[in-house]
């Protein structure tokens, strides 16, 4: 009996000593599977190895707040499955330890275990029922308690593989999601590059770059085609083999001195087309300095080659009109010249005519003879004298800037143009300012245009005969530093609605002439940065004023007030 | 020799070197000579009465040379002139000429063409 007892005793710890086996090989079987799939095969391998009539598991997914809830039933317990459903729904939310012992079932009863799984059951809750009467055994409850652990471990493996797995699906969609805005970002970087890139190559002008130290390192297509230089090869300084040779010590001279300014600079110089033709070209360069303070030069060379032609044709046209003009002045002046030339001649012929008579008297007059002859030589020094000031006034010769005193020009002016003034019984009153300062200028070109005003304004009072022609020429130093001359006349005035006409080219009110006069003399005038302008006076007759920057002047243009 | 009294003839243009030379030179043709800046100094002279000939330069400031013709004309106070001018051309020496002057020479004229002139002018007298 005792024997037998152990005999029992031997077979159901050999059992049981089995059973943990299986149980403790579980989660070997587990690894790298779900929660819900070690749920059922735990239940199936208790239910089995138990000989359970009722497994519940529940378990509280950390992952989710979904419940996961798994059921085995004996082929009796389905039977009266009903009631383990009812009985179900309250169980698990009431407290293991609250749960009856033992249930009533019918014909049977149920003995029931609730085993928490987790130290404080926070992985779930294991119900297991069996109609064993002797239910649970030691062994029962040790191979169930080990069976709890080992799925708590498996569980909790499981949850934490499921919860890598989400944290990585989760990195993985927001590395998609990063790839993809990357990947967004760089086309609208790569297309924004393109868009410059084109913006740079089709803009109509030469865009570039350059380190601190004046080498280029960029330049864009239009530079290459243009030269015929590769990318490579326009680096550096070897875009200098494209500057006209006789403009690029120049320009490297000025590009270091800007380089060495950090300031923005400007030159010309031509470059050599691809074809060899050499076309002017404005250089303009900006420097930027980054965050750390170094600099780069960024720059752009615009075409100036037909404007630049363009401005000299027009210095060519302009010298062209001004010498129409001196010669049109020329020819209203033949009257006036004729006067001031005979006053001498008359006076020279006079004179040695006496003198010859003195000399053949009887009794030669010596000293009346030398007296004569000393006046031929002065009036004959007199006739030189006009015939230097004509022809300084009407030769065509280049810009010539020199100090010029306005006062003496004017009354050289006024010395050449007296006969006409007597002709037309002008009278003249000068008011020349004292101490006037000098200006720089063609005095030549200007007193071309002083003599055209005078001309102008003895034109204006021709035919007046209800009042005296009275003709001022005045100087004057002005409060900005400008020298005026002014030549006011008392005649048919003007329209003060077309004043400006006055000034354009073969505009005339004249029976002859070209009109080019006053246009040519403003042009002369804004040459020399200064300012021609005509005012009506009030009374009769008309005032035109010029204003030419002194040397005082500090390069402020003359302005008309 | 008789030393006849020279007649008196009165020079008015505002350029200096005439009213220098041709005083000299009418002198040496026989006649004494005087020379005026303007046709006012010469009113203000007070040498009309004494004048036998006059030499006018047209085109003076102020009063022209015809002018002062015509202001003796007024005074009828008729002397024998010859203009001068430095400006003149053909139809203006015709158009003097037809004013009653005894000529009319365009600067520079010759001593010969003065002393006719100036016989002319004695033999208007």
């Amino acid at each position: 009996m005792q024997a037998d007892f152990l005999d029992i005793e031997n077979e159901r710890l050999r059992d049981c000593a089995r059973d943990l086996v299986s149980v403790m090989a579980l989660p070997a079987m587990w690894v790298g599977q779900e929660p819900h799939h070690i749920a059922e095969s735990f239940l199936d391998s208790i239910v089995e190895i138990l000989d359970l009539d009722f497994a519940h598991l529940h378990l509280n997914d950390s992952s989710s707040d979904a419940l996961l809830e798994v059921t085995r039933l004996s082929d009796w317990a389905r039977n009266v499955a009903p009631r383990f459903a009812e009985l179900l729904g309250s169980w698990t939310k009431a407290d293991a330890h609250e749960l009856p012992r033992r249930l009533d079932m019918g014909p049977h009863s149920l003995a029931v275990l609730s085993v928490p799984l987790g130290l404080l059951g926070e992985i779930g809750l294991l119900l297991v029922g069996s109609r064993k009467s002797d239910f649970p055994r030691q062994t029962e409850s040790l191979v169930l308690s080990v069976a709890a652990n080992q799925a708590t471990i498996g569980l909790h493996a499981a949850w934490q593989l499921s919860e890598q797995k989400r944290v990585a699906r989760e990195l993985d969609k927001r590395v998609d999601a990063r790839t993809r805005e990357l990947a967004e970002a760089n086309s609208e970087l790569r297309r924004r590059e393109f868009y410059f890139q084109l913006v740079v190559d089709t803009i109509p002008a030469i865009v570039w770059s350059a380190h601190a130290d004046g080498r280029a390192d960029f330049v864009n297509r239009h530079f290459r085609e243009y030269v015929g230089l590769s990318t490579e090869e326009a680096r550096d300084w070897v875009w200098t083999s494209a500057v006209h040779p006789g403009d690029l010590p120049g320009l490297i001279e000025r590009w270091k001195a800007t380089l060495s300014s950090g300031r923005p600079g400007e030159f010309q110089a031509r470059l050599r087309r691809f074809d060899g033709e050499y076309r002017w070209f404005l250089f303009r360069a900006n420097p930027l300095a980054d965050a750390d303070g170094n600099l780069k030069w960024f720059g752009a060379c615009i075409d100036v080659h037909d404007w630049k032609q363009a401005q000299d044709e027009l210095r060519d046209t302009q010298a062209e009109l001004a010498h129409v003009t001196r010669v049109t002045t020329l020819g209203q002046l033949t009257a006036s010249i004729a006067h001031e030339l005979n006053q001498p001649l008359s006076g020279i012929i006079t004179n040695a005519s006496t003198c010859v008579r003195m000399l053949s008297a009887e009794q030669p007059n010596i000293t009346g003879a030398q007296e004569t002859a000393r006046r031929t030589i002065r009036d004959a020094n007199r006739a030189t004298e006009v015939i230097a000031r004509l022809r300084a006034l009407f030769t065509k010769q280049d810009t010539a800037i020199e100090t010029v005193d306005m006062n003496l020009a004017t009354q050289e002016v006024i010395a050449l143009a007296s006969g006409e003034l007597q002709r037309a019984q002008v009278i003249l009153r000068t008011e020349l300012s004292d101490g006037l300062p000098y200006v720089k200028g063609d005095r030549t070109q200007l007193q071309q245009v002083i003599m055209n005003l005078i001309l102008n304004a003895v034109e204006a009072m021709e035919g007046i005969s209800d009042r005296l022609k009275e003709l001022l020429i005045a100087t004057k130093y002005d409060e900005d530093d400008n020298v005026r001359i002014i030549i006011r006349d008392a005649g048919v005035g003007f329209d003060p609605a077309t004043v400006e006409k006055l000034f354009h080219p073969f505009h005339t009110t004249k029976s002859h002439g070209m009109g080019i006069g006053l246009s040519v003399s403003r042009s002369i005038v804004e040459n020399h940065q200064g300012r021609l302008w005509a005012e009506n006076n009030d009374g009769p007759g008309a005032t035109f004023l010029v204003a030419i920057p002194s040397e005082l002047n500090d390069g402020r243009t003359a302005a008309q007030p | 020799m008789i030393t006849e009294k020279r007649p008196y003839v009165a020079v008015v243009d505002d350029d200096e070197s005439v009213r220098e030379s041709l005083p000299d030179l009418l002198w040496e043709f026989g006649y004494e000579a005087h020379g005026f800046s303007s046709a006012e100094e010469f009113l203000e002279a007070d040498k009309i009465r004494q004048a036998e000939c006059l030499v006018l330069d047209i085109a003076m400031p102020g009063m022209s040379g015809l002018d002062l013709q015509r202001e003796l004309n007024r005074r009828e106070r008729r002397v024998p002139t010859v203009f001068i001018s430095a400006h003149g051309d053909e139809v203006m020496r015709l158009r003097v000429r037809d004013r009653g002057a005894v000529a009319c020479l365009l600067k520079p004229f010759t001593d010969m063409a003065l002393f006719e002139a100036m016989q002319a002018a004695m033999k208007q007298k």
